[in-house]
C-alpha cells in the first residue's frame, strides 16, 4: 500500500505491529531522573483535594517511584513524603489483612456444610440417584469463582475426599469437552496438545487403550484411589447449556455404580428456574440438599465493621464518599471485593494528595509528631477549615491560647496531638455507639434491622442528623413499649457491651429482675403503661376511662419497672445524641475522615459516551479556547467553523434525520467550514477544497470508529445514525 | 366533550355550501339537543368563542385570520364578534369540505409540504401563514362548529405530531422519534463526492496546520500531570483505562516511557491492528518475562494456555517482589479484542499482580464489552482523556473494507458509479495474481461484449454484458487461474464482497456475472491490471 511510507514517523512501522515489547530509548531512560512537571490547576483532574491543600504543584520523587508527589508547594520535606508513603502501607496493609481473614470466613459456613456433604454421599443414603448439591450463590456472579476455588480447595487439598472438576458455561459446548475437560481435572494428565482425539496409552499393560474423553478414565483413576469422590461442580448453572447438562448427568448416573460421583450446581436465580430448566426425567435422576451462600449485605456488614468501624482503622470515610461507594453497591456491583478496592482508593487518594496526612502515622507518639510536622505542614493546619473553629471557641475562654495556636508551631503541634487523640475517641465513642444502636434495633425490631445494614445509616450519622431520622425514633419508641421479658434481654445484652452506659445498664437489669420475680411470685408479669393496648380507644373520655382502669390494677413493682423504662430509654437517648454528633465539629477532622466525592465517582464509572459526546458538542469545554465558545454561554456554542472538524461534523450529524446522505452532510460540512466562501462555486482543483474535502473523510471514519454511524446497505452512499445524544 | 358536540350533528352535504343564516341556526339549534343542556344559544356562541381566543394567547405564530378575530373579541361588541367568528367558522368549514374532498391527495401533500417547509415555517412566520391558517383554521372549526366527525379527528392528531419542535433544539429521546419516523426525506442520491486518491489524503492531512493545535497541546500536557498518580495507582494493583474524544495513543506511549524507566517490561499491544489475536498478546507477555527464546510451547487450547502463563507470572514475581510487566493496550475495544472470549482472558490475566495493564477505549458503547465478573478482574480505574488528538492511526488501520479506504471511495468501493473504480483498483492491489487475472478476464469479457454493442464510454456494466458463471469458469481453468470450482468460488467471492461484481440467475436458471461500472472505468481497470 502506498500509503504506508505516508504514515511512518519517528516511531517506524511499531505502530503497525500488532504486539510487540517497548525498548526504551535512551531519552526515556532520562527521565528516571526527577523531572518537573508543572500541573496547572484543572477542574478534571481528580485530585481536588490538592487545591484546597497546597495550591497546585507537584513534583515526581525519582527515589519512592511510586508517584507520589511532593506537595505544599514542593516544602514538604522529602521524609515527609515518604513517611507518608510508608503509613499509607502501613495502614492499608493492616486494613487488608483484616478485611481479608473477614473475607475469608464470609463463605466458611457454606464451605463446611459442603464438604460435610460431599464426604457424607455414599450409595447407602443416595441409592441409584445421583448425589446433588444446589449452591445457591446470588446474583453476584463475580464472586462465584472465588466461592468455587474454595470449594475445590476445600475438597481436594484440605479434606482430601477426592478430586473435584470445575465446569464453566464457556466448556459447555459439547459433551466431549466437557468430559475431556473432567477428565483433565480429575487424572491430572497435562501434555498440552490434548485437543485431538488421542488416545491414551494404557499405563499399565492390562488396561485397553481409550478415547481421551471415555469415562473409563476416571474408573481407572478410582481404582487406583480408593475412597476418593469425583466431585463435578458446575459454577453457572444457567448459562451451561441445557441439552449438554442433561446428557452429562445422565452419563454420571450411568456411571454412578463405578464412580463415585458427586455433582455441585452453582446456581445464580432460584431452585425453581433450575427444575424448569431441566426435564423431569433428568431431575428423577438427582438427589441431595441445597446450600445458601451467606447474602451480600450480611458479608458486607461485617467488612464495613472490620474495615471501617474497628477502632484500629485509623482513617475513616466520610459521609459524602461513604454515599458514593454504598450507593454503588447498592445499585451496580454488590460486591464485597469491590467494595474493598473502593476503601483502597480512599486511602490512596487520602495520603497521595493530602500532605497532612502524613499526622496519622504518628498519632501514637508525640515527639515523632514534632518532629515529622515542618513549618508548611503548620501553616497548612491553620488553612484548615476545621482550625477556625476550634480557635473560635478558644478565644472565649483562653484568648492567650489562642494566640498561641496562632503564633506558635509548638503550641499547635501539641494542639494536634490533643486533637487526634479526640478524634480518635470521638471514632471509638461513634463505633461504640452504632454498635449498641444496632444490637438495640436488633431485639426490638429485628425487622428494621435486617432492611437496613449499619453502612447506609452510618452518613446519615457522621452528619448527625441521625437522631431526628423516623428509623431512630421508631427504635426508641418501640423500645419503650416491648414487654418486660424482652426488655430485661436487652438491658443485659446491652450492658455486655462495651460502652459507658454499661454500668447503669447492668444495674437497671439487676433491678428488673428483682421486680420481675417479686411480680411472677403473685403469678403475673411486669408491665409498664407504654404496654398497655390502646386499640380500643374510641373517644378520649372512654379512653382515660379504659387507661384509668388498667393503671389502678398496676402494683408498685409495675410503677417502679415503669420509671425504670422511662429513664433508660431517656440515657439511651440521650447517650445516642451524645455521641451521634456530626464529625465536623472536631478539629482536624480533614485528616481522620476522608471526605472526597470527586475522584471516586469518576473513577469507578467510566463516561465514554457523554464525555465523547461533550467532547464534540461542546469542543470548547475541553479546549478552552476563545474560537469555540470557551464555555461561556450555558447553551452550548453551537456550530462553528472555527471547532475541530470532527466535532463541526458530529453537530451536523446530530441534526440529521436517521439516514445520512453522505453528499448532504458534506455541502452542510463544508458550508459551514467555508462560511461565506462557500457560495463561489469550487473548481475541482481547489486545494482548500481538497483539504477540507480531506478533513471530511477523516472526521466521518472518526465518527465511525467512534460507533456514532455505519454504511448503510439500503442505499447507496448513505449513513445510519446509530446514536442519539442524550439517549 | 368536544366529542360528543361533534358526533351529534349530521354532517352537512359537501356540494351545499351553507349560507351564513343557515350555519347560525346549526349551532343555536345544537346545544338544545340533550347532550349539554348548559342553556342559551348565546352561551354556546361565548363558550365556541372561547377556544380560539385562548388559542391566540398560545400560539405565537397565529395566522393573520385569527388575529382580526382577537381584535373583534377585544371591542368586546357581541354581534361584531359574532360576525367575525361566523365568518371564520364559513371559511373554515369551506376548508373542510374542500379537505375532504380532496382528502387523499392531501395526505401526500402533507408530507410534502413537511418537508420542504420544516425550516421554513420555523423560521419564517410570514411565508408559512398561508398553510398554517388553513390548519389552525380547521381545528377551531373541529373544535366549535358542527362538521363531520371523523375526518376532522384524523386531521387534528395528525396536525399535533406534525408541528415539531426546531430542528436545532431537538436532543435526546425526542430527536429519536422525530428523526425515526418514517418519511421520504429528499436526499440527493445522484451526486456523490468527488474521490480523492490516499496519496492526496494523507498529503493534504499531514499539509494542514490545526488551529487548535496549542489547545491540544496544554490538554495533553494536563493528561501528563497525572501520569505520577497514574503509576501510583497502577502500584497499587488496579488497572487504568482511559477513555474520551481524541486518539490516546501517543499520550500513552509518553506515559509508557515513565513505566521503563521504573525497570518494568513493557508489553504494547495495538488493538486496532487487524489480525491481532489473544494469543500474540500472551506470547508477548510471555516473551517479556522469560526472554525470546524461551523455548515454552503452549497447548492449543487459549484457556488451558492461560493457565500456564499465569503459571509462568507466578514464579517470575516470587523471585522479586516488585517484579511486574506493564501490559499497554491501545484501543482494547478494537475489533480484534471485541469477542468475549478475549476480553475474559485480558482481564484473567490483568488481574495477576504482576501484570499492570493500562489501556485506551474510543468505542462510545466499550462498557457493554464487559460484565461485571470480568470487571471485576479487570478492577479498572477509569479516567477521562479526551485528548483531541485525531484517530489517524487507528483509523487507517482498520481493515481495509472498512477503513478509511471506503469513505475515499466514498462508500464501499464500487458502490457510486464514478468513484467506484478508484476503490477496485485499490482492492485489486491487495488481491493475488490469480483473482487479478480472473478480474481481468470477466471485464475484458465485458468490454468485448460494450464494445460489440457499441456502448458509449459512460455506458453503466449491466446484465446484457454479463458473462455466464460456466463461461468465466471454463475461461479461467484455460488460463489456470483457478482448478476447481471450490477455488473459483473463493475467488469470486471476494469480488462479491467489495462489491465489484453483481450476479443474476436469467431465464434458464443460468447465473450471469458482470462488473458493476461503466465502460470508461472498466478500461480503467483493465489497463490498471494489465500494467501492474
Amino acid at each position: 500500500m502506498d500509503d504506508d511510507s505516508v504514515l511512518n514517523d519517528d516511531s517506524g512501522s511499531l505502530e503497525h505491529q500488532a504486539c510487540y515489547i517497548y525498548t526504551p530509548t535512551s531519552e526515556a531512560l532520562s527521565l528516571s531522573t526527577p523531572k518537573k512537571r508543572r500541573a496547572a490547576s484543572s477542574s478534571r483532574t481528580p485530585r481536588s483535594k490538592r487545591e484546597k491543600t497546597d495550591s497546585n504543584n507537584c513534583e515526581t520523587i525519582g527515589a519512592l517511584g511510586h508517584g507520589f508527589p511532593t506537595l505544599l508547594r514542593d516544602l514538604e520535606g522529602e521524609d515527609a513524603v515518604n513517611a507518608r508513603f510508608e503509613t499509607f502501607h502501613r495502614l492499608w496493609k493492616d486494613v487488608e489483612r483484616r478485611t481479608d481473614d473477614v473475607l475469608a470466613q464470609v463463605n466458611d459456613e457454606t464451605l463446611q456444610s459442603v464438604s460435610s456433604f460431599v464426604s457424607k454421599a455414599s450409595q447407602d443414603i443416595y441409592g441409584e440417584k445421583l448425589p446433588t448439591g444446589l449452591i445457591l450463590t446470588g446474583p453476584n456472579i463475580a464472586a462465584h469463582g472465588v466461592l468455587f476455588e474454595q470449594i475445590e480447595s476445600r475438597i481436594q487439598s484440605v479434606d482430601k475426599r477426592g478430586r473435584v472438576a470445575i465446569l464453566t458455561s464457556k466448556d459447555s459446548s459439547n459433551l466431549k469437552n466437557v468430559l475431556k475437560k473432567i477428565i483433565r481435572c480429575v487424572t491430572e494428565i497435562h501434555d498440552g496438545f490434548v485437543d485431538e482425539d488421542d488416545i491414551v496409552e494404557a499405563k499399565s499393560g492390562k488396561n485397553p487403550s481409550r478415547y481421551n474423553y471415555d469415562p473409563e478414565i476416571i474408573h481407572d483413576w478410582c481404582s487406583t484411589h480408593p475412597g476418593a469422590k469425583v466431585v463435578v461442580a458446575v459454577q453457572d448453572t444457567e448459562a451451561f447449556d441445557p441439552a449438554v447438562l442433561v446428557e452429562l448427568i445422565s452419563i454420571l448416573h450411568q456411571y454412578l455404580p463405578k464412580i463415585p460421583f458427586i455433582l455441585l450446581l452453582g446456581i445464580a436465580t432460584s431452585e425453581d428456574i433450575f427444575y424448569e430448566k431441566l426435564p423431569h426425567s433428568t431431575i428423577r435422576l438427582l438427589r441431595g440438599d441445597r446450600f445458601d451462600v451467606q447474602r451480600f449485605e450480611e458479608s458486607m456488614e461485617q467488612v464495613f465493621e472490620e474495615a471501617v468501624l474497628s477502632s484500629q482503622s485509623v482513617l475513616k470515610l466520610g459521609p459524602r464518599v461513604a454515599d458514593v461507594i454504598f450507593e454503588r453497591q447498592k445499585d451496580h456491583t454488590r460486591s464485597v471485593s469491590s467494595f474493598v478496592m473502593a476503601l483502597k482508593y480512599a486511602y490512596m487518594s487520602h495520603f497521595y494528595a493530602n500532605a497532612l496526612s502524613v499526622i496519622l502515622g504518628s498519632i501514637d507518639s508525640e515527639e515523632s509528631l514534632n518532629t515529622i510536622l515542618s513549618d508548611a505542614h503548620c501553616e497548612a493546619i491553620r488553612n484548615l477549615p476545621s482550625f477556625k473553629p476550634f480557635v473560635e471557641t478558644k478565644i472565649l475562654g483562653f484568648p492567650w491560647r489562642a494566640r498561641e495556636l496562632l503564633t506558635s508551631n509548638k503550641a499547635l503541634k501539641s494542639a494536634v496531638f490533643t486533637a487526634s487523640k479526640e478524634c480518635q475517641r470521638y471514632s471509638t465513642n461513634l463505633a461504640e455507639a452504632i454498635n449498641l444502636f444496632r444490637k438495640l434495633q436488633s431485639i426490638v425490631s429485628p425487622q428494621q434491622a435486617n432492611e437496613i445494614p449499619t453502612y447506609e445509616l452510618y452518613s446519615r450519622i457522621l452528619w448527625g442528623e441521625f437522631t431526628t431520622r423516623p428509623a431512630f425514633r421508631d427504635a426508641m419508641l418501640t423500645t419503650k413499649k416491648i414487654s418486660s421479658e424482652k426488655f430485661l434481654t436487652l438491658l443485659t445484652t446491652l450492658s455486655e457491651l462495651p460502652s459507658e452506659l454499661s454500668e447503669k445498664l447492668s444495674i437497671a437489669a439487676d433491678k428488673v429482675q428483682e421486680l420481675q420475680s417479686e411480680k411472677a411470685a403473685k403469678g403475673s408479669s411486669l408491665v409498664s403503661e407504654f404496654v398497655l393496648p390502646d386499640s380500643h380507644r374510641t373517644t378520649v373520655k372512654s379512653g382515660r376511662v379504659r387507661l384509668d382502669e388498667q393503671k389502678s390494677k398496676m402494683t408498685s413493682q409495675d410503677t417502679e419497672y415503669q420509671k425504670l423504662v422511662t429513664s433508660t430509654v431517656q440515657d439511651l437517648e440521650t447517650y445516642f445524641k451524645n455521641k451521634f454528633k456530626p464529625y465536623t465539629n472536631i478539629f482536624l477532622h480533614e485528616i481522620f475522615f476522608y471526605d472526597l466525592k470527586s475522584p471516586h465517582s469518576q473513577v469507578f464509572a467510566a463516561k465514554p459516551r457523554p464525555s465523547v459526546e461533550r467532547a464534540l458538542s461542546r469542543p470548547g469545554d475541553y479546549l478552552g479556547c476563545e474560537c469555540c465558545g470557551g464555555g461561556n454561554d450555558d447553551d452550548g456554542a453551537g456550530i462553528g467553523g472555527s471547532q475541530p472538524y470532527s466535532a463541526v461534523l458530529y453537530q451536523l450529524y446530530l441534526e440529521s434525520p436517521a439516514l445520512i446522505g453522505v453528499y448532504d452532510l458534506w455541502s452542510a460540512f463544508r458550508m459551514v467550514c467555508l462560511g461565506d466562501k462557500a457560495d463561489q462555486e469550487a473548481d475541482d482543483d481547489d486545494e482548500e477544497e481538497k483539504e477540507l474535502q480531506a478533513q471530511f473523510y477523516r472526521a466521518l471514519a472518526e465518527l465511525r470508529y467512534l460507533g456514532f454511524v455505519k454504511y448503510s446497505k439500503k442505499k447507496t452512499d448513505h449513513l445510519v445514525k446509530l446514536a442519539w445524544k442524550g439517549l | 366533550m368536544k366529542r360528543k358536540r361533534e358526533d351529534i350533528p349530521p354532517p352537512p352535504p359537501p356540494d351545499a355550501t351553507p349560507s351564513r343564516r343557515s350555519r347560525v341556526r346549526d349551532i343555536t339549534v345544537d346545544p338544545s339537543t340533550p347532550s349539554k343542556a348548559n342553556g342559551t344559544p348565546r352561551k354556546a356562541v361565548s363558550f365556541l368563542n372561547e377556544p380560539s381566543a385562548t388559542e391566540l394567547g398560545r400560539s405565537p405564530r397565529t395566522p393573520r385570520q385569527k388575529q382580526i378575530d382577537a381584535n373583534d373579541d377585544g371591542t368586546a361588541d357581541p354581534p361584531i364578534v359574532r360576525n367575525a367568528n361566523r365568518s371564520a367558522r364559513r371559511k373554515s368549514v369551506r376548508n373542510m369540505i374542500q379537505r375532504s374532498i380532496r382528502e387523499d391527495l392531501m395526505d401526500e401533500e402533507d408530507g410534502f409540504e413537511e418537508e420542504d417547509n420544516l425550516a421554513q415555517r420555523i423560521f419564517d412566520d410570514e411565508d408559512a401563514g398561508s398553510s398554517e391558517s388553513e390548519s389552525d383554521d380547521e381545528k377551531s372549526a373541529g373544535a366549535g362548529t358542527s362538521t363531520p366527525a371523523k375526518k376532522p379527528r384524523g386531521r387534528q392528531k395528525k396536525k399535533k405530531e406534525k408541528s415539531p419542535p426546531p430542528v436545532v433544539a431537538i436532543e435526546g429521546p425526542t430527536a429519536y422519534f422525530e428523526q425515526n419516523r418514517a418519511r421520504a426525506r429528499p436526499s440527493s442520491t445522484t451526486t456523490t463526492l468527488p474521490p480523492l486518491s490516499p496519496k492526496t489524503y494523507f498529503r493534504l492531512l499531514e499539509q494542514h496546520d490545526d488551529k487548535h493545535a496549542a489547545d491540544i497541546e496544554h490538554l495533553n500536557s494536563l493528561h501528563q500531570a497525572n501520569f505520577d498518580q497514574w503509576v501510583f495507582e497502577l502500584s497499587q494493583g488496579f488497572n487504568i483505562l482511559l477513555y474520551g474524544y481524541g486518539s490516546k495513543r501517543k499520550l500513552l506511549m509518553e506515559f509508557i516511557k515513565k513505566e521503563a524507566a521504573l525497570g518494568n517490561h513493557v508489553v504494547v499491544v495495538n488493538g486496532y491492528v487487524g489480525g491481532l489475536t489473544i494469543r500474540d498478546i500472551v506470547n508477548m507477555v510471555v516473551n517479556a518475562v522469560l526472554g525470546m527464546n524461551h523455548g515454552v510451547r503452549f497447548g492449543v487450547n487459549v484457556n488451558e494456555m492461560m493457565d500456564s502463563v499465569l503459571q509462568i507470572l507466578d514464579e517470575y514475581q516470587e523471585k522479586d517482589e516488585d517484579k511486574s510487566v506493564t501490559l499497554l493496550i491501545h484501543s482494547i475495544d478494537a475489533s480484534a479484542l471485541r469477542t468475549s472470549q478475549a476480553q475474559a482472558l485480558l482481564a484473567q490475566l490483568s488481574s495477576h499482580p504482576a501484570i499492570r495493564l493500562i489501556a485506551s477505549s474510543d468505542n462510545i458503547l466499550s462498557s457493554l464489552l464487559w460484565d461485571s465478573s470480568t470487571l471485576t478482574l479487570f478492577n479498572f480505574i477509569f479516567h477521562d482523556a479526551t485528548t483531541f488528538v485525531p484517530y489517524d492511526l487507528e483509523i487507517s488501520a482498520a481493515d481495509e473494507s472498512e477503513g478509511i479506504v471506503d469513505v475515499i471511495t466514498g462508500g464501499t468501493a464500487g458502490r457510486s458509479g464514478r468513484s467506484g473504480a478508484k476503490g477496485v483498483k485499490y482492492v485489486l492491489a491487495s488481491l493475488t495474481g490469480n483473482a487479478k487475472n480472473l478480474y481481468r478476464i470477466l471485464i475484458a469479457t465485458q468490454l468485448t461484449a460494450m464494445e460489440d454493442d457499441g456502448a458509449g464510454k459512460d455506458k453503466m456494466g449491466t446484465e446484457a454484458y454479463g458473462i455466464a458463471y460456466r463461461t468465466l469458469y471454463q475461461k479461467g481453468l484455460e488460463e489456470f487461474v483457478c482448478s476447481s470450482d471450490l477455488v473459483f468460488k473463493t475467488l469470486l467471492k471476494e469480488f462479491y464482497d467489495h462489491q465489484m461484481v453483481t450476479s443474476r440467475k436469467d431465464l434458464q436458471e443460468s447465473e450471469v456475472l458482470w462488473a458493476p461500472f461503466r465502460k470508461e472505468e472498466l478500461e480503467s481497470i483493465l489497463e490498471d491490471i494489465m500494467l501492474g
